[in-house]
């Protein structure tokens, strides 16, 4: 569990994730024009490498762009780097538009064995802040209580839609009541 | 309006309760700390510091409004405070101090920024206290709340303003707001121990941005950007300010905003 990866998977423009229905799109957006994008945590003992081919949500995928966020010296723990991985199904670099604003935080919680937040759907329960403080850190996940979080920095020049700042909490599932 | 900016580097990996406290006791004893290689100042004071300039006016806190004080729910606008309290004795660029009427203490309202957010408050008295500026304190509470029992926290809640009000009449005791996560704590830090109440309840000034309120609102969005920009058009449109957004399924995002109770 040295290393969390945030697979970022690039849908071609107008093609639409499995799970999404033309009809569950709301009127204002443009389908032709959206570029749907899914995103997947996964915990591992090696890094991910350009090229490398995945099977995530029912496609294949192309790690085609990698940027690393290195953990802070004063802030220790188990994970030694968080990636993003930029993947698309034919391998070339999508084409993403930059944030609209500053560069955002991203945090992320898990339980100290690597069990991260889940929604119900499966995807992992993240968020972006551009303050630290409104990070939640009172009410990480459902009942999960806060023990301690690693801070991580970009290890280059920020790249687009890229963080200023990554966040993992770890958290403790409460104790059971005899 | 400003915020809160607090200092990354001094994240820290878990430490006891005690080591929390001590870290505290620590930062409170020294003129700066360093953490991650950045020196953190540490303002020290016995009174309102020289470069404080009187305002030409008494600028005492009377003992209601010592008391209004201790209940308000913080961050607060400038326009706010100096309607409620009045102009300050002194002034700096970093805070305004107000001399409790009848007696040798100072209160300090620190503000952040131009706009004057009042972010924190200290009682002084006649030895010298330390007390860290705003990004330190609200740091230093980010580290030792998810130590804390939230439920014991609650729980302590109704007993808050006496103690705060007991301790801003103790030369030993230090009392100060930190903010966290849009919540209000009191810190009281007495014989090396601290204390913290949860501030929220409380009489809120007479002003539209008094007390702040959070909300949430679902989107729908195709990506991450197009949640944050969604989120950002609905807090600009709605006259609120966009705090975050977090993925709660697929395409459902929530939308994460703040707003100001009047």
């Amino acid at each position: 569990m040295k290393f969390l990866t945030k697979f970022i998977l690039v849908y071609p423009l107008g093609q639409l994730p499995p799970d999404v229905k033309l009809e569950d799109i709301p009127d204002d957006v443009d389908v032709n024009a959206t570029q749907f994008e899914d995103y997947i945590f996964q915990f591992s003992n090696t890094p991910p490498v350009i090229g490398d081919k995945h099977d995530l949500n029912s496609n294949g995928w192309i790690v085609s762009q990698i940027h690393s966020y290195q953990s802070s010296s004063t802030t220790p723990g188990p994970v030694q780097t968080v990636f993003t991985a930029v993947c698309s199904q034919d391998g070339a670099i999508p084409q993403r538009n930059n944030w609209d604003g500053n560069d955002p935080i991203l945090y992320v919680s898990s339980l100290t064995n690597g069990k991260l937040a889940l929604n119900d759907d499966g995807t992992a329960r993240f968020g972006l802040v551009e303050n630290i403080v409104n990070i939640p850190f009172n009410e990480p996940f459902e009942d999960w209580e806060l023990k301690y979080c690693q801070s991580f920095d970009p290890a280059e020049r920020i790249a687009v839609q890229g963080f200023s700042q990554i966040i993992l909490c770890w958290c403790r599932e409460p104790a059971l009541v005899a | 309006m400003s915020q809160i900016k607090p200092l990354k580097q001094l994240w820290l990996h878990p430490l006891g309760h005690g080591s929390l406290l001590a870290l505290v006791s620590l930062l409170a004893g020294c003129e700066s700390v360093s953490v991650g290689g950045e020196a953190i100042a540490l303002t020290t004071f016995t009174a309102p510091p020289p470069s404080a300039q009187p305002y030409g006016v008494e600028g005492t806190l009377t003992e209601q409004e010592l008391t209004a004080l201790v209940h308000l729910s913080f961050p607060q606008s400038y326009g706010a405070i100096s309607s409620r309290l009045g102009f300050p004795a002194k002034r700096d660029a970093a805070a305004d101090y107000y001399q409790i009427e009848g007696t040798n203490n100072w209160v300090a309202v620190w503000y952040d920024g131009a706009i004057a957010l009042a972010t924190a408050l200290a009682i002084l008295e006649g030895r010298t206290m330390k007390q860290r500026r705003l990004g330190a304190i609200a740091l230093t509470t980010l580290l030792i709340l998810p130590a804390l029992p939230s439920r014991e926290a609650t729980a302590q809640g109704a007993a808050a303003p006496a103690a705060v009000q007991s301790c801003l009449t103790n030369v030993y005791c230090t009392a100060a707001l930190v903010v966290i996560s849009g919540i209000t704590y009191w810190s009281v830090t007495q014989n090396g121990e601290t204390q913290y109440f949860p501030s929220e309840e409380g009489e809120y000034l007479e002003d539209p941005e008094g007390a702040t309120e959070d909300w949430e609102e679902r989107i729908w969005a195709g990506d991450a950007n197009e949640a944050a920009r969604r989120c950002r058009d609905f807090a600009f449109n709605n006259h609120v300010i966009y705090r975050g957004v977090e993925q709660i399924r697929g395409r459902a995002w929530r939308c994460k905003v703040r707003t100001y109770r009047s």
